[in-house]
């Protein structure tokens, strides 16, 4: 459009907020540049003997969720709760159909099945230890247990409850 | 050059936690807990244990449940219970002393509480599709046909031959209402002869705790919400007990809108119209848990705070239709509700 | 259309608009050469997107750079659906434009050294909000790995956008929005 551009420079140029004007960014790395490298070195180097150090002494106490799958008793899927980033999924099938396992941050569930009763997809999001979900016309349960460091299934003392009567 | 940069960055270790999390399933040695999940009696099973013999005990476990399955399932036909089905009203059938005292003891539940528990619902749970889930809603006429096979006290039992009768052709026990309480009781006496500290166990539902859990504290055992599936109405904390509930809510089918559940009212050989929504029994009996938490759903919140008042070995919570919660005296101290706004209401 | 009394003009905001489309293009366009499954540890990615937070905070300034961060996240959520991704992206987001813009008004910085601490910083949000997500410190320990790459990512991403500040300032020599 005819003067439309160049009359909006010249305001910008008079003093409207533009970054540009007053921040104008360096191209050549400086010694400040080095500085950050090395410190955030330095404080990952210092993070991780701090963890070394901490797996060493409470590889007992530090215990975390995971999710297990069995199907007609034995484990076919098992996946660390404590560790998900993004959502990770399981695909089961047997001879009468099959399901769906939906896993994200702290909770796992049985997302879709084809079984009649919906059961296991109601029951919802199992997040503490002890929690079940089953599908009975598919002999499969997902039950979320608590680890500890060494692999072994520990009592998770902040669970909710240790079963439910029903 | 990005790509260069990316490989570089792929070497880098992973952390520790990544071990922890690819490490197989549960040890089995020494000092560590063990777990069997199986499916039986038309349910999920799971038997936990702790101690040196753990993986010993849980094993022993599901091999004894396994064994009364194939004794007691109606749907195994070599089992104790389908010949005496069979041969309803053709004469008496020789059975092993743990099966007789079974019914026997069924019978005796049955006379205490008034004949709302009966092992002779079977044909009548057939009539309505519950055994082989080909739900259907007879016609009147149909269910007078079956409840003269219902009634309990016409089982005759022949203590010295260890025979058991069913003198009216028709007639069939379902021991469904006692079998996993049996079971958890003898699972109880079978774990305790291993060396083992505690013990978990959730047959269908059907809860048990032994000795003092991992960290030395009881166990929290929580009831299940009727209403909703995924949460539960309080929490007991003991241990030493089983904890069993009945409720319509587990089985149940929905025709033109009106919903039929699986507990049957023995006297009208059709589903229980209750005001209770669940029954859970507190007790050291399973087969008392088993039997009573069927018998009190069908007497009702009266008569069945009635009956706990006479008796007084066993306790209980109550969830009615209203949404509130009774609970018998017993329990004041150890059982929670979770809902802090909800009614509790002790008897 | 009487852009006097707005701080902001139409003009402004157009080009905001388009640096967000650019950005939200870098990161599928990323996703497609790079698919996140490549990568040994979660959360582990190039962050082409990034270049567009960099130019943003020394073209259009603070305010501008937040809201584009903000949008391209929320735009991602719209389209994927992922709300656990929303929030990672989010909390890294602005925690990477905080630090960035902190450093840039250090003037001892240079290009090089605002993108490797936003993309350190973007790591650190990132897995606070996997700690608070998964109620356990747990994810911690992912941050020895994911700090290296990410001194190596700031590095590339700032190597990129040089060249494209050099570009977008070119075009109108007097004044430099």
């Amino acid at each position: 459009m005819r003067g439309y551009p160049m009359n909006i420079h010249q305001k910008n140029a008079a003093g409207l907020t533009s970054a540009g004007r007053k921040y104008k960014p360096q191209y050549r790395f400086t010694r400040w540049d080095a500085g950050v490298v090395v410190l955030i070195v330095l404080l990952t180097a210092g993070i991780a003997a701090w963890l070394f150090q901490t797996t060493q002494n409470s590889i007992t106490e530090d215990s975390h969720l995971e999710a297990v799958l069995l199907v007609s008793g034995k484990e076919v899927w098992r996946t660390d709760l404590s560790v998900l980033t993004s959502r990770e999924t399981y695909d089961v099938a047997v001879d009468e159909g099959g399901l769906t396992v939906l896993a994200e941050a702290g909770k796992v569930c049985i997302e879709t099945s084809q079984c009649p009763d919906q059961i296991c997809v109601h029951t919802g999001w199992l997040i503490s230890a002890g929690q079940t979900a089953v599908c009975l016309p598919y002999k499969t349960v997902l039950k979320v247990v608590s680890v500890d460091g060494q692999g072994s299934i520990t009592a998770d003392t902040s669970a909710l409850y240790d079963a439910i009567s029903r | 050059m990005v790509l260069l940069l990316f490989s570089l960055s792929g070497c880098s270790g992973s952390a520790t936690l990544t071990d922890a999390a690819t490490s197989s399933t549960a040890a089995a040695s020494a000092g560590k807990a063990a777990t069997a999940d199986f499916f039986a009696m038309n349910t999920y099973m799971s038997i936990t244990a702790n101690g040196t013999e753990a993986q010993a005990a849980v094993d022993a476990a599901q091999a004894e449940v396994y064994r009364l399955e194939n004794q007691l399932s109606r749907t195994i036909t070599d089992s104790e219970i389908s010949q005496i089905n069979a041969q309803s009203g053709n004469g008496p059938v020789s059975v092993s002393k743990e099966t007789f005292d079974m019914i026997l003891e069924a019978v005796s539940y049955s006379e205490k509480t008034g004949g709302a528990f009966d092992i002779t619902i079977a044909p009548v749970m057939d009539l309505w599709g519950f055994s082989d889930s080909n739900f259907r809603v007879p016609e009147q006429t149909e269910i007078l046909a079956v409840l003269p096979l219902v009634d309990s006290q016409k089982i005759i039992l022949d203590e010295a031959a260890l025979s058991v009768e069913l003198p009216v052709e028709g007639m069939a026990l379902d021991l469904g209402g006692i079998a996993k309480g049996y079971a958890s009781d003898k699972v109880q006496q079978i774990m305790s002869t291993y060396d083992i500290t505690s013990a978990l166990i959730s047959l269908g539902g059907n809860v048990a705790v032994f000795g003092p859990k991992a960290d030395g504290g009881l166990w929290k055992i929580a009831i299940s919400d009727p209403n909703a599936a995924d949460s539960y109405i309080g929490i007991l904390t003991a241990t030493d007990i089983s904890v069993i509930t009945s409720g319509g809510y587990e089985r149940n089918f929905t025709k033109d809108g009106v919903t039929y559940i699986h507990i049957m009212d023995p006297a009208l050989g059709s589903p229980v119209q209750s005001d209770l929504l669940s029954v859970s029994i507190i007790t050291q009996s399973g087969v008392q848990g088993d039997c009573l938490s069927t018998s009190l759903f069908v007497m009702g919140k009266d008569k069945a705070i009635a009956y706990w008042q006479e008796q007084q070995d066993f306790e209980c919570v109550l969830v009615t239709t209203a949404g509130e919660v009774f609970a018998s005296s017993g329990i004041k101290d150890t059982f929670t509700l979770t809902d802090e706004q909800g009614t509790l209401i002790f008897f | 259309m009487s852009e006097g009394h707005m701080k902001y003009s139409i003009y402004d905001m157009t080009r905001w608009s388009i640096l967000t489309a650019l950005a939200l293009t870098l990161s599928v366009t990323e996703s497609l050469f790079f698919p996140s499954a490549l990568f040994p540890v979660p959360g582990m990615k190039l962050g082409l997107s990034n270049i567009v937070t960099l130019l943003a905070i020394y073209l259009f300034g603070a305010l501008p750079s937040m809201l584009i961060v903000f949008i391209r996240c929320l735009i991602t959520f719209a389209f994927g659906g992922n709300l656990t991704a929303f929030l990672f992206s989010l909390a890294g987001g602005l925690m990477a434009l905080f630090v960035m813009l902190i450093l840039r008004n250090i003037n001892k910085f240079s290009l090089f050294g605002v993108s490797v601490s936003g993309s350190a910083a973007h790591t650190v949000g990132q897995i606070l909000m996997a700690c608070l997500l998964t109620r356990t410190w747990a994810a911690i320990s992912y941050l020895p790995v994911l700090m290296m790459v990410s001194i190596i990512t700031g590095l590339v991403i700032a190597g990129l956008s040089i060249p494209v500040y050099k570009a977008v300032t070119a075009i109108h020599p007097g004044g430099q929005s």
